[in-house]
């Protein structure tokens, strides 16, 4: 029953991974999800079947469905992929024109939650969608949860996916883990912040979100490091990859286990650990 | 020419110590080495006084301090030495055997001893063992005439008759090590998403066994990098044991891998090259590392001091 409760800690930039193989958790879960997107003025998309369920739900707890769908806050249902055909680079974009909608309709946030069933048939290019959608994620504007159904996929597939998400949830996680890593990206100082425990469970997510900051060329880049509890070896070697070239790299709240990874995969002199 | 020696040499008092490591030193600047001498804390301080002439011309390092764990010798005192000063030929004297030496350390420091010849084929270099032959006991002094190609007794050098296989003498400090109490409590794991709540459970167990905070972080972090390398690299799961003595707070690592490499975590590989440092990094993390590998498996025992 871990799952139930755990997404009430989720704020815009988090991308769960939430693996289930319990329908009524399911159910449930995904209405808590969504009445805390009512509460906090977001808009919500459900992406995915049994949208009567989840309504009927969430009607149950007191939740009154029709006027935010009537508003627009709200939309259940939907196929995704829509046409049968995975495009994961269009999906991308359409998420991109969603956060742009909702923000410009005034929403605080972008929930999204999504049915990955159908990924079954299309999962050759699903971890890459899975890891380079967290770029949108990092804006710090939308948030998403996948939801995998573990009677579905090989505990191998799930792997491949399960790296890709900052988090994931299994009926087995710890709550105090929940969620483990968050990236959001920040403006002024230009860069990046890094909360929770970065690992081999999130390794592809914080890769694919670091690389996304070599994209730009600005020269300083400030990294946020005071909330991230750990960082494996594998994942400070990918921080050193990205700060390499940079004229000058403020690491900001640089513990001291952290200094001493990043001495040990060598970090060149333009690092600068500030406490 | 690239040549490779690798004496040991005994010396029965300070006077026979003195003359046999500072003739080597000094020969050794005169040729134009890199020059690092690692020994531990009393004969350090006899060197640095008999040498300081040199100045700035010779390396020194503690022994006791960086060579704690003789498993990070290789790797971080000996190689990054060499990585150091590329294109010289370097000249070391090197001393991982004192009499304090625990009985729980010293097959590791066997083991680092035989590793050395494995690990400086190629290199331009000479390794210079001093053993205290008075004070160490009978057994440890046959151990270096196994694991030395060459040895120095009252200042004669000879081949050592009783030199081994490196990879066999290595091999034979893998055995079995006494079990952990039985009571200790186990944290077993399968694949990634466990590994957060692994990192919690040896938290809470090495700061219940006495580590401060900093020194558990530590043991945490090289329990996460074996963990790791189990789910990478064996296809199956694995279980960590905490538990603590008067002397360590213990962490073992248990899987179904098959660790056959002993120069494993010895060699810090190519600068590109992505994988091949967890073991490098669980030795310079813990005061001392055991290993015992089996057909079955393999168990890897980080000791904390506390």
């Amino acid at each position: 029953m871990a799952a139930t409760g755990l997404l009430d800690r989720l704020t815009p930039g988090d991308h769960v991974c939430l693996i289930f193989d319990d329908e009524p958790l399911r159910t449930r879960s995904v209405a808590q999800y969504i009445r805390a997107g009512l509460r906090d003025h977001h808009r919500i998309v459900y992406h995915g079947p049994g949208s009567d369920r989840v309504e009927a739900e969430l009607t149950a707890r007191g939740v009154d469905v029709r006027p935010a769908i009537d508003r627009g806050q709200l939309r259940l249902g939907g196929e995704c992929p829509r046409d049968g055909t995975f495009d994961p680079e269009a999906t991308i974009e359409s998420w991109q024109e969603e956060a742009r909608r909702a923000a410009t309709a005034g929403y605080r946030g972008l929930r999204a939650v999504g049915d990955m069933s159908w990924a079954v048939s299309h999962d050759e290019r699903l971890p890459w969608y899975e890891a380079e959608v967290n770029r949108i994620f990092a804006e710090g504007y939308v948030m998403g949860v996948c939801l995998y159904d573990r009677r579905l996929f090989s505990e191998a597939r799930l792997r491949r996916v399960t790296r890709a998400h900052p988090s994931t949830v299994t009926p087995e996680t710890d709550p105090r883990a929940v969620p483990l890593f968050r990236a959001v990206r920040t403006a002024d100082p230009y860069g990046i912040r890094l909360e929770g425990e970065a690992d081999l469970s999130n390794r592809q997510a914080f890769t694919a979100v670091l690389e996304h900051l070599t994209e730009d060329r600005a020269p300083t880049l400030t990294v946020d490091v005071a909330g991230l509890r750990f960082a494996d070896s594998a994942a400070v070697r990918i921080l050193v990859h990205v700060m390499d070239g940079r004229e000058r790299v403020r690491l900001v709240g640089c513990s001291r286990m952290l200094r001493k990874l990043l001495a040990f995969h060598g970090a060149g002199p333009a690092v600068e650990c500030l406490p | 020419m690239i040549t490779f020696d690798h004496p040991a040499l005994f010396y029965r008092d300070v006077e026979q110590y003195l003359s046999g490591t500072t003739d080597f030193v000094r020969s050794a600047v005169a040729a134009g080495d890199a020059v690092l001498v690692a020994v531990p804390g009393g004969n350090l301080t006899l060197l640095r006084d008999a040498l300081s002439d040199l100045g700035r011309q010779v390396t020194f390092a503690d022994m006791a301090v960086a060579g704690r764990n003789p498993g990070r010798i290789i790797p971080g005192v000996l190689l990054s030495f060499v990585a150091a000063h590329p294109g010289r030929r370097v000249s070391i004297i090197g001393e991982p055997v004192w009499p304090g030496r625990s009985v729980v350390e010293y097959p590791a420091c066997v083991a680092h001893e035989a590793l050395i010849n494995k690990a400086f084929i190629g290199r331009n270099a000479v390794v210079l063992c001093p053993y205290d032959a008075k004070r160490l006991r009978r057994e440890r002094l046959d151990d270096a005439l196994r694991t030395h190609p060459f040895m120095i007794v009252d200042e004669v050098r000879r081949e050592s008759r009783w030199y081994a296989d490196p990879l066999v003498t290595a091999a034979l400090c893998a055995g079995p090590l006494p079990p952990a109490p039985a009571s200790a409590p186990v944290a077993a794991y399968a694949g990634p998403t466990d590994l957060s709540r692994v990192r919690r459970f040896v938290t809470g167990c090495a700061e219940a066994g006495g580590l401060c905070p900093e020194r558990a972080a530590d043991l945490v972090l090289a329990v996460n990098e074996l963990a790791v390398n189990t789910i990478q690299h064996t296809g199956g799961g694995g279980a960590v044991t905490v538990w603590s003595s008067d002397e360590y707070v213990y962490a073992q690592v248990d899987d179904r891998g098959d660790l056959a490499d002993p120069l494993a975590g010895q060699i810090p590989p190519h600068p590109d090259r992505e994988d091949g440092r967890g073991l490098i990094l669980v030795n310079d993390l813990c005061d001392l590392v055991r290993v015992h590998t089996r057909r079955e498996g393999t168990t890897i025992r980080l000791h904390m001091a506390r």
